[in-house]
């Protein structure tokens, strides 16, 4: 299993990215992982900002998915102090998603407060409490060497090499313990004698996971609703599956996440009944 | 004297009346509360899937109620059983008490889960 790494930063806005990407690229694969590039959005496909923007959220949204792992280039961009804020979007959801996240950033040794006050300058009050002095706001004094909400979230590392190191040697590990468990369940049934085959335990969990689906349905499409598109679909099972699943002709966006609101209920109507004239984006 | 057109003058400001209650939606609010288009719950309406309701003006209106899952489970069986798709008779039949229910009407029963019995009964209504 080779280990995927999101190449998340600001590297996509560098005049050399293409070369940048690649040196990256390699280092990955001097570790034995794979470096993915965030997504350039296919702009050959054209379409207004709002279309090309979204098109890339989604693309990169998907890479995430994928991806085992994430490194992310916090180096300050644009500014002295804070990293890239879409980086930072990328690593919290990573995190969201259980994956490992580096940092890397040449400051790395330097604490945040340290930072602050080159960029800005600190005051302290009578109590000690150091603010900043250009802007008069609280300055955190925890010794981290970015916000700790990136700090406590992320590995973090002063070069690229170490990063990728330890997202190779975790996500390695995290394979072998998979193995390990599985292995291990092995062992068990041979010892036992009970030993449940993998289609049944693919079969059990499916059942598990259309009971909920259904639950879920139930309780956000309204029972008429459902009618309408198993009638526009021909079957229960195609018409759970529609609503499930984004749809072109909603934006992209599921038809069971719009049902909560008066005009998403409108376009799911509208969409339905052009659907049943034959209509499909 | 009472005439025919007495008693259909009188029926036509019941009816209107029954419309005007609270339960009532128009085919406009009953697509926006449901999800499902107008030119299919009128088509509804007319193959007994849904109860839909005829004013002295030709307006269409629906009870809310009938959306809510036991009775929405229920209605097309209601319909075949009584045989008909007109909506006031599916709602007289619904708002009309009966003894083999110990007097609740067959929407209550309904709403309390006894869908099936309403149905038997429905068969053998004339």
């Amino acid at each position: 299993m080779t280990t995927k790494i999101y190449l998340a930063g600001p590297d996509v806005f560098f005049p050399d990215s293409q070369a940048h990407f690649a040196a990256l690229e390699a280092k990955c694969r001097a570790h034995g992982c794979v470096g993915i590039r965030p997504s350039e959005g296919d702009m050959e496909l054209g379409g207004t900002g709002d279309e090309i923007a979204e098109r890339i959220y989604q693309a990169n949204i998907e890479l995430l998915c994928q991806c085992d792992a994430v490194l992310a280039n916090l180096t300050p961009f644009r500014n002295a102090l804070e990293s890239d804020s879409g980086t930072v979007f990328e690593v919290g959801f990573a995190v969201a998603l259980g994956k490992p996240v580096a940092g890397h950033l040449p400051q790395r040794d330097q604490t945040h407060e340290s930072k602050v006050t080159a960029v800005c300058g600190i005051t302290r009050d009578a109590r000690g409490v150091a603010w900043d002095a250009a802007h008069g706001y609280l300055v955190e004094e925890f010794g981290q060497p970015v916000n700790l909400m990136v700090s406590r979230a992320a590995e973090l590392f002063s070069n690229v090499d170490d990063a990728i190191a330890y997202l190779a040697k975790v996500t390695s590990a995290r394979q072998a313990e998979f193995l390990d468990r599985g292995q291990r369940s092995l062992d068990e049934a041979k010892r036992t004698g009970v030993y449940v085959p993998a289609e049944e335990v693919i079969a059990r969990l499916q059942r598990k996971l259309d009971d909920a689906t259904a639950r879920f349905l139930e309780q956000r499409v309204p029972a008429p609703l459902m009618a309408a598109a198993i009638e526009v679909f021909g079957g229960e099972s195609t018409a759970v599956e529609w609503f499930m699943k984004p749809a072109m002709g909603l934006d992209r966006a599921r038809p069971i996440d719009l049902l909560g609101s008066p005009e998403g209920m409108q376009a799911v109507r509208d969409f339905l009944a052009r659907l049943d004239g034959g209509v499909y984006t | 004297m009472s005439t025919s057109r007495d008693a259909l003058e009188r029926g036509n400001k019941a009816r209107d009346l029954r419309v005007a209650a609270a339960d009532m939606l128009s085919l406009a609010n009953a697509a926006a509360i449901t999800g499902v288009d107008e030119p299919r719950l009128a088509r509804w309406a007319q193959r007994g899937r849904c109860i839909a309701l005829e004013d002295s003006g030709g307006r269409q209106w629906l009870p809310k109620w009938q959306f809510e899952p036991p009775l929405w489970d229920a209605l097309l069986k209601l319909a075949k059983a009584l045989g008909t798709t007109d909506g006031w008779v599916l709602l007289a039949f619904l708002e009309t008490p009966l003894g083999a229910l110990d007097g609740v009407t067959p929407r209550a029963a309904i709403e309390r889960g006894l869908a099936d019995r309403v149905v038997r009964l429905a068969c053998f209504d004339e």
